[in-house]
C-alpha cells in the first residue's frame, strides 16, 4: 500500500514537472558540509599540520589554493556525487558486512558503506578509498616538486572527506536501516531527517561533539575491511548480542540501527530495536500550536530519554495500514540532539586516526643534523643528513620494517642569505628528498643518516627550513600506514672561526703587528719595534700568532663542552695564521648552542708559545624563517654583521693578547680582509 | 528600493544592528540557488545562480525571488534558495542573528524557524538582526564560508562582495585572506 | 660610552630597503643594570638605550630586550605586500630582526 502511494505521488510528479520549473523543498548537501566542518575543528588537524607536517597555517593553509578544510568539506558534499556512489552509503548492522549494503526488493544494488570506503575499486566519481587517501598522503609528502604536492595534499584532504561523509551517512537512520529514499524532483520519498539537518542547520553548528571510545580501533579486524576505521560504523556488537546500547564504544552505524526510526522503518518487523516496550507514550503539547501530540518516549533499551515517534495527527482520519506512527520536528530535534554530536566527533575521530602514525625526531648524538664545506657564494650543500627517529605513536607498534624517507622543505632565497639575509623569498616552497632506507622503527631512538645526493641537496643558501621524515609500512592493525614526524630546524647556519692576530693594541692604540717591516719579530735589544713605550721591557705588542691542530666541536647548551679532538670534531684545520678564517656550514634545532675549540698548539712570531688550549662559547641558533603568530603572518630574520669584509652572524676570534678586546672596534674594517682557508669535516 | 519592473515576490527587508537597532548599510545579502537531479536520492547539487545585493544605507535590501530558468531538462531547480546577510564584525543571518529567529507558540514558548521560514520570513519583508561580535573566537567563529552557509557548491568569483567583506571580516579576526582561487578538481 | 637615550615617541617608521637596513649595522651590546632596557650602538658609535616599544628609526619599534638578543619588528605596508604577491614572493605582514649581543657575536680568547 505504501508502494503504490508512493508510485502515485511519482507519476504526479512526473506529470507536475512538465508545467513546474521547480520543486519542492529540500537542503542536503550543506548538512554534509557542516558537520565535516566541525569535524575538522574537533579533530587534532590543525596542530598535525603544524607541527609534523610543516604548514604555516595548519588547516587553513591553502593547498592548490584552497585551504584544507575547503577540500575536506567539498569532498564530503562529492561523495553524493555522481547519485550511482549513493547506492554504496547503507550499512545495516545487523547482518554480516557483505550482506549489509543497501537491498531493493530483497536484491542488494549497493556494497555496504564499510567495505565501500576500503574498496580499491571504486570507479564511478573517482576513486576515493581509504586506500587512495594513503597512497595520496604518502606521494604528496615524498613529492620532490611543489606542484606534486599540492596535488597529493589536495587529493589526501578531498578523499578524507569522500570518508568522512560515509560516517555521517551512517548516523542517519535512513541508511543504517536500509530505507532508500529515492524522490523524483523533490517529492516522493525524501528522507525527513534529511530535510530536517538541512533546514536547521543551526543546530548542527552548536551541537557538541561525541569521539568514539578508541578502543574500537583495537577490535579484531573484518577481512572484509580490515582498515580498523570500519568499526567506527560497525563494531559487530549489535549484530552478535541484539542489545541496544548507547556508549561510546559501539559503531555509529549500530547506534542509529539500534535507538532511531527512518521514516519507513519505524516499528519495523526487520529491525529488533526500538521496539513498543523500548518506550512509553506520553501527552504534551505542540509548542507550536498548543494541540496534544503523543509521543513514545525512549525509556530503555539503549539510549533514552528523547522523543522517539510521534504519533500522526491524521491518525483518526487514515486507514490502516497507512502508518500512524511518524517522525515530527519535534522527535527529529530529539534525534539531532544525539545523532549530530557522533556525526561530528566520529567523523573528526576518522581523521585523527588518519593522521595518528607519529614520528619523533631527536637530535643525533654529535648535536648537528648535518655538516657542509662553505662553497663561495653560498652555492654548499648539505647531502646528508644524521638524526634520530622513534615511534612515537601512542598505542600503536611498527613491529615490521617499512619504508623511512626524511624530507626538508624550504625556499630558496633571491640572493646569498649569508650576505643579505632580507634578500626575498618566493612564495612557493621548495623539497630536497632522501634517498628512501627500510628500517623497522621502534620506541627506541635510532640514529640514522640520510643521503640528499644531487639533485636533491638542500642547500646551504635556504630559507624556513623544515624536516619532516616519512615512513611508510605497518603500523599497529593498519598493514600500510604512514607516519610523519617533523622538526623546525633552524637555517644554515655559518660558524666562523678566525685568527685576528695581525693586530694588537697598546694603550688603546691599535698597532698593525701583521706589517713585518714596522713590527719585525722582538728580540731583545735588537728588534726593540714591539717596544712601544721604549722603556727597555718588551714586547708591548703580541702577533701574529700561527696555531696548529685546531678542532671545533659543537654540543648542547645541557651539556658540558666536549674536548674536541680527532677522533670528535665537526671542523679541523691543520693550521691557520692571521688574517685567516674558516667557515663550517651546520643544521641544527637549538635557539641556541655552544662552541668548543681546542687548539693543540700555538706559536707568536717572538718565539711565545701555548699548548692545548680550549675554550667554549656560546652561539644562538641562525633564523630566517616564516610562522604564523596572532593570525600575522611574520618572518624572522638574524642579523649579520660585517667583519674585515667578512659577512658573519657569529665569528669566534683568536686575538693576540689581553690588551686587544679594548681596540677590537677599531679592527671592524680594518685591512686586509679575511681569508678564508678550507677546514676538514669529519668522515660520514 | 524595489526595482519599477519588480516582479511580486522578492527577498526584501531591512538589516539593524541588534544592540543599536542602527541601519546596517553595506552589508551584503546573497541569494543562492542550486539545482538537483530530477531522480535523486541525497545525490549531487549543482550551482545555478547567485545574487549579491547590497543594503543601502538605510539598510534596505531587495533581491527578486525567481531563480532564473534552468535549461536543463534533467535537473530541477530547488526552490527555496540559500539566503545569506553578512556584514563584517558581526553575526550572519542565518546562523547567528537575533531577529527573525523564533516564533512565540503556544504559552509563550518559542519554537526556532527553520531556513525555510526564514526565507517566508523575508519574502513577507523583515527586519533582520544581527548581533555585534564581541570576541576574537567569536569572530573567527564565522570567518569561513562554510559556517556562514556558503556552501563550497559556490564559485566564489560568483560571490565577490561576500568575498571581500569576508576578507575584512577576517583581518579584525587576526586571520590572513581567505585563498579564494579555484585549482584542483571539481565536479 | 655616550648615554643618550630615544625619545619614545618618535615619527613612523618607514620600511627600508633591505640593502639600506644592512649598509648600517645596529648592534645591541645587552641589557642595562636595571633589567628593562638596553643599549644599541648605532653607526658613527652612537649609543642609545632603549625598552620595549621605543622606535629606532630605519629598523622598527623594539619587541623585546633579551638577555641574549634584542628583537625589533617593524610591519610592511598593503602596498609593499601587494608588490610582493604580484612578484611570487612571499608576503609577509611583519619583519622581525633578532639582534644577536655584540660579545656572543663576536666572542674571542
Amino acid at each position: 500500500m505504501r508502494s503504490a502511494l508512493v508510485v502515485m505521488l511519482t507519476l504526479c510528479a512526473l506529470l507536475q514537472s512538465l508545467f513546474v520549473p521547480t520543486r519542492a523543498e529540500g537542503f542536503d548537501l550543506r548538512a554534509h558540509e557542516v558537520i565535516s566542518f566541525r569535524a575538522v575543528l574537533a579533530s587534532r588537524l590543525d596542530q598535525v599540520l603544524r607541527e609534523q607536517m610543516g604548514f604555516l597555517r595548519g588547516r587553513t593553509e591553502p593547498v592548490n589554493g584552497r585551504p584544507v578544510l575547503t577540500w575536506i568539506t567539498e569532498g564530503s558534499r562529492l561523495e553524493d556525487s555522481p547519485i550511482f556512489r549513493v547506492r554504496h552509503h547503507f550499512h545495516n548492522p545487523t547482518l554480516p558486512w557483505d550482506q549489509a549494503g543497501l537491498r531493493v526488493l530483497g536484491v542488494q544494488i549497493g556494497e555496504s558503506s564499510v567495505i565501500w570506503g576500503q574498496d580499491r575499486g571504486q570507479v564511478i566519481g573517482g576513486n576515493h578509498s581509504w586506500h587512495d587517501a594513503r597512497a595520496a598522503f604518502f606521494r604528496a609528502l615524498t613529492a620532490s616538486t611543489n606542484s606534486e604536492r599540492q596535488q597529493g595534499f589536495a587529493e589526501t584532504f578531498q578523499t578524507l572527506g569522500h570518508l568522512i561523509h560515509l560516517i555521517q551517512d551512517a548516523a542517519s537512520p535512513a541508511h543504517t536501516r536500509n530505507d532508500a529514499h529515492l524522490s523524483y524532483s523533490g517529492i516522493g520519498d525524501p528522507d525527513s531527517f534529511h530535510t530536517w539537518a538541512e533546514l536547521n542547520l543551526g543546530a548542527i553548528l552548536s551541537s557538541s561533539s561525541t569521539q568514539f571510545d578508541p578502543s574500537i580501533l583495537a577490535l579484531s579486524t573484518n577481512s572484509l575491511a580490515p582498515i580498523p576505521i570500519a568499526h567506527i560504523i560497525d563494531t559487530e556488537r549489535y549484530r552478535q548480542t541484539r542489545i541496544p546500547e548507547a556508549g561510546t564504544n559501539i559503531g555509529i552505524a549500530e547506534y542509529s540501527n539500534a535507538n532511531f526510526f527512518s521514516d519507513d522503518t519505524i516499528f519495523s518487523p526487520d529491525f529488533p530495536f526500538p521496539r513498543i516496550s523500548s518506550a512509553d507514550l506520553i501527552t504534551e503539547r505542540d509548542s507550536k500550536t498548543g494541540e496534544l501530540r503523543r509521543y513514545f518516549v525512549k525509556t530503555r533499551d539503549g539510549e533514552v530519554g528523547y522523543r522517539l515517534a510521534t504519533i500522526s495527527a491524521l491518525f483518526k482520519f487514515l486507514p490502516a495500514p497507512i502508518p500512524v506512527v511518524a517522525l515530527d520536528d519535534f522527535v527529529l530535534q530529539d534525534y539531532g540532539r544525539l545523532l549530530f554530536p557522533r556525526a561530528i566527533g566520529y567523523s573528526a575521530g576518522l581523521l585523527d586516526y588518519f593522521f595518528r602514525g607519529r614520528i619523533e625526531i631527536a637530535p643525533p648524538a654529535r648535536f648537528v643534523y648535518g655538516l657542509a664545506q662553505f662553497v663561495e657564494g653560498n652555492a654548499g650543500a648539505f647531502t646528508k643528513l644524521r638524526f634520530k627517529v622513534r615511534n612515537a605513536t601512542p598505542n600503536e607498534e611498527t613491529p615490521l620494517p617499512g619504508q623511512l624517507i626524511a624530507v626538508v622543505q624550504y625556499r630558496k632565497p633571491f640572493g646569498n642569505l649569508f650576505e643579505n639575509p632580507f634578500a626575498d623569498l618566493p612564495a612557493a616552497l621548495s623539497f630536497a628528498v632522501s634517498l628512501p632506507q627500510t628500517v623497522t622503527l621502534t620506541r627506541d631512538f635510532t640514529e640514522l643518516t640520510f643521503d640528499f645526493p644531487d639533485p636533491n641537496a638542500i642547500p646551504t643558501n635556504a630559507a624556513d627550513v623544515f624536516l619532516t621524515v616519512v615512513y611508510r609500512g605497518p603500523l599497529g592493525l593498519e598493514a600500510d600506514a604512514v607516519l610523519v614526524g617533523g622538526k623546525d630546524l633552524f637555517e644554515p647556519d655559518p660558524v666562523d672561526w678566525a685568527n685576528v692576530t695581525d693586530y694588537d693594541c697598546f694603550q688603546g692604540t691599535l698597532v698593525n703587528v701583521g706589517n713585518s717591516t714596522l713590527f719585525p719579530p722582538f728580540v731583545p735589544r735588537l728588534q726593540t719595534q714591539r717596544d712601544l713605550n721604549q722603556d727597555g721591557f718588551g714586547p708591548d705588542v703580541l702577533g701574529p700568532w700561527t696555531e696548529r691542530g685546531l678542532f671545533l666541536k659543537t654540543f648542547p647548551l645541557s651539556q658540558p663542552p666536549p674536548d674536541p679532538s680527532l677522533t670528535d670534531f665537526d671542523l679541523q684545520l691543520p693550521a691557520r695564521t692571521a688574517p685567516q678564517y674558516a667557515r663550517l656550514v651546520l643544521l641544527q634545532d637549538q635557539p641556541a648552542y655552544g662552541l668548543a675549540l681546542f687548539t693543540t698548539a700555538a706559536q707568536e712570531v717572538s718565539g711565545l708559545q701555548f699548548f692545548n688550549d680550549r675554550v667554549a662559547v656560546r652561539f644562538d641558533g641562525v633564523s630566517n624563517r616564516l610562522f604564523v603568530e596572532n593570525g600575522e603572518l611574520i618572518r624572522e630574520v638574524t642579523l649579520f654583521d660585517l667583519y674585515r669584509g667578512l659577512s658573519f652572524t657569529h665569528l669566534h676570534l683568536f686575538l693576540s693578547s689581553d690588551a686587544m678586546p679594548a681596540c677590537l672596534p677599531q679592527t671592524v674594517t680594518a685591512p686586509p680582509a679575511l681569508m678564508r682557508i678550507p677546514g676538514i669535516l669529519p668522515a660520514e | 528600493m524595489a526595482p519599477a519592473h519588480a516582479s511580486a515576490a522578492a527577498y526584501h527587508g531591512k538589516v539593524v544592528d541588534a544592540e543599536t537597532k542602527a541601519p546596517l548599510d553595506g552589508a551584503v545579502v546573497i541569494v543562492i540557488w542550486h539545482r538537483k537531479p530530477i531522480i535523486t536520492m541525497d545525490g549531487p547539487a549543482y550551482f545555478h545562480r547567485a545574487v549579491e545585493v547590497l543594503t543601502n544605507a538605510e539598510g534596505r535590501f531587495w533581491v527578486d525571488a525567481s531563480p532564473g530558468i534552468d535549461w536543463n531538462p534533467l535537473t530541477y531547480v530547488v526552490r527555496n534558495p540559500w539566503i545569506v546577510i553578512f556584514k563584517p564584525g558581526y553575526g550572519p543571518f542565518p546562523v547567528a542573528h537575533v531577529s527573525p529567529r523564533y516564533v512565540i507558540g503556544f504559552r509563550g514558548q518559542r519554537y526556532e524557524l527553520n531556513l525555510a521560514e526564514l526565507n517566508r520570513e523575508l519574502l513577507k519583508g523583515a527586519v533582520v538582526e544581527l548581533p555585534k561580535l564581541k570576541t576574537t573566537t567569536e569572530l573567527q567563529e564565522f570567518a569561513f564560508p562554510v559556517p556562514v552557509l556558503i556552501s563550497t557548491l559556490v564559485p566564489l568569483e560568483k560571490v565577490p562582495n561576500f568575498m571581500r567583506l569576508l576578507n575584512v571580516h577576517r583581518r579584525a579576526a587576526g586571520l590572513g585572506p581567505y585563498p579564494a582561487s579555484e585549482g584542483g578538481p571539481r565536479r | 660610552m655616550k648615554r643618550c637615550t630615544l625619545i619614545l615617541a618618535l615619527v613612523a617608521v618607514a620600511v627600508l630597503a633591505a640593502s639600506a637596513l644592512y649598509a648600517q649595522p645596529l648592534r645591541y651590546w645587552g641589557k642595562t643594570p636595571g633589567g628593562q632596557t638596553g643599549w644599541i650602538e648605532m653607526p658613527q658609535g652612537q649609543y642609545f638605550e632603549v625598552g620595549v616599544g621605543t622606535v629606532i628609526p630605519g629598523w622598527g619599534r623594539v619587541k623585546e630586550v633579551g638577555d641574549f638578543h634584542l628583537i625589533v619588528e617593524q610591519a610592511l605596508t598593503e602596498h609593499a605586500k601587494d608588490q610582493l604577491q604580484q612578484q611570487g614572493l612571499m608576503a609577509y605582514d611583519v619583519l622581525r630582526i633578532r639582534i644577536p649581543r655584540e660579545d656572543l657575536r663576536r666572542p674571542h680568547r
